[in-house]
């Protein structure tokens, strides 16, 4: 079996201003010299048989274009340009169009230990389903909570902007799916950012959601500490 | 729809292509792809093709593609007046380029909603983003676009192709239009897909390997 794996890289970065002024969040450095995305491709690469790489790219389009031009032939992604942001379930949507494959979707911010890596692919290939792997923290640091049934289906995934009381140690998303099959994404999506419109709902009404819990280390680089803290998680990992 | 030639619509075919059986092809843009853009008429300057990319061209053509060049022109449309000579002079360029880079048919738009001669002042369906140069070649060549590949330097490129249904679409890195590709194109643009590359060769050499490993002929 072999994968189609999306980076997520669209986004605006706001939170990591001034940084991603005139970078998007993917191309930030966290070893002197190797970017986030180039990472993460590496990563899975090693480990997993994948026919297409893909990246969404909307912020910064030259900047980022730019970038891929240099990047290695064997790790250099085809691009999905979005000229109007589109969001997550969006952007699967507009694959799913010019691929079907099993396809692994990650957001382009995320620097993953490699144990967490190898956890999250033990778990596809055991059972390849609709998958979104989620972690235990506080709500009001996560973009969206998960709530699931005993067999670990998700009955709702809703973004923490839509509630006003924050729950302590709940299931959160941690911005990676797994999708057996883009056939089966079928529906027109509403346009939107938000993660929790069109595909993903669409999977959690029809029961066919799953969600993993990984206890592995990852960093979302969503703020200066954060990029440190990846920074110093490649370091550790590389110093072992 | 079918697309109809209008007056500032120009192409040219070898005699040679033959249309009974439906084949697929490679639309190559020309300013900024088969050469160098430097700025309005550069075919009228003359300009090289480097030997690398009529190389690979011969060898794509060796598998059944079809070549065909596919442009904007609108050099003549920012004239007081058509001069009759740079006409004759362009299409006698245009007609010793399907020789020199053995395209089998070159397809141009030179109309342009901002130009100062009338007949050529038109928001024209043929106007790269619009696929209506692709879908012409279609119709008189009996193209198939599902097994067809498109490469340019510019989004407008790829969106004319995606836009007909070109399945493999590949955009030529280059800095000097990009800027230009995206503040133009990104308010009015759908989502696009696309390879990169930092060459037409290299773009070719991939096409290339891809069709060698699934020849259809």
């Amino acid at each position: 079996m072999s994968f189609n794996l999306l980076i997520l890289g669209a986004g605006r970065g706001t939170r990591l201003s001034p940084l991603t002024a005139e970078l998007p969040k993917p191309l930030l450095s966290i070893d002197g010299s190797e970017t986030i995305f180039l990472r993460i491709v590496k990563q899975f690469r090693k480990i997993l048989p994948i026919s297409n790489i893909w990246v969404n790219i909307s912020t910064h389009p030259e900047t980022f274009l730019n970038y891929l031009n240099g990047v290695e032939t064997e790790f250099r992604p085809q691009v999905l340009f979005e000229p109007n942001l589109l969001g997550t379930a969006n952007t699967v949507f507009e694959l799913s169009k010019v691929h079907a494959g099993p396809t692994l979707v990650i957001h382009g911010d995320l620097v993953l230990s490699h144990v967490y890596v190898e956890t999250l692919l033990q778990e596809i290939r055991r059972s390849p389903r609709f998958l979104v792997f989620c972690h235990s923290r506080l709500s009001n640091h996560a973009r969206s909570k998960i709530t699931i049934d005993k067999s670990n289906i998700v009955s709702s995934l809703v973004n923490t902007s839509s509630f006003s009381v924050f729950d302590s140690n709940v299931l959160v998303n941690s911005g990676i799916y797994f999708f057996p099959n883009l056939q089966q994404i079928g529906s027109t999506p509403e346009i939107g950012t938000e993660i929790a419109n069109s595909i993903l709902q669409t999977l959690i009404s029809l029961g066919k959601l799953y969600a993993f819990e990984v206890k592995e280390k990852r960093v979302s680089v969503d703020s200066l500490d954060q990029l440190e803290e990846a920074r110093k998680l490649v370091m550790d990992e590389r110093s072992r | 729809m079918k697309q109809l030639a209008l007056p500032g619509d120009y192409r040219v075919i070898k005699g040679r292509v033959g249309k009974e059986t439906s084949k697929p092809a490679v639309f190559i843009d020309i300013d900024g792809t088969l050469w160098p853009d430097s700025g309005p008429g550069t075919i009228l300057k003359n300009p090289t093709i480097a030997d690398e990319i009529i190389s690979e061209l011969r060898k794509i053509s060796s598998f059944g593609y079809l070549l065909i060049g596919f442009t904007n022109q609108t050099h003549f449309g920012y004239q007081d007046k058509l001069n009759l000579f740079t006409i004759l002079n362009y299409r006698n360029k245009v007609h010793r380029l399907t020789k020199k880079a053995i395209l089998d048919a070159i397809y141009i738009c030179h109309h342009h909603p901002d130009s100062s001669i009338s007949y050529l002042k038109s928001e024209c369906s043929k106007r790269k983003p619009n696929s209506g140069l692709v879908m012409w070649a279609k119709e008189e060549l009996n193209l198939d676009l599902d097994k067809s590949v498109v490469i340019g330097d510019r989004i407008t490129d790829i969106a004319a192709g995606q836009d007909s249904g070109i399945a493999k679409r590949f955009l030529i890195f280059n800095p000097r239009s990009l800027e230009w590709n995206i503040s133009r194109s990104a308010t009015s643009l759908q989502s696009l897909t696309f390879r990169i590359s930092g060459s037409a060769i290299e773009a070719l050499e991939s096409i290339k390997s891809e069709i060698s490993c699934h020849s259809i002929y």
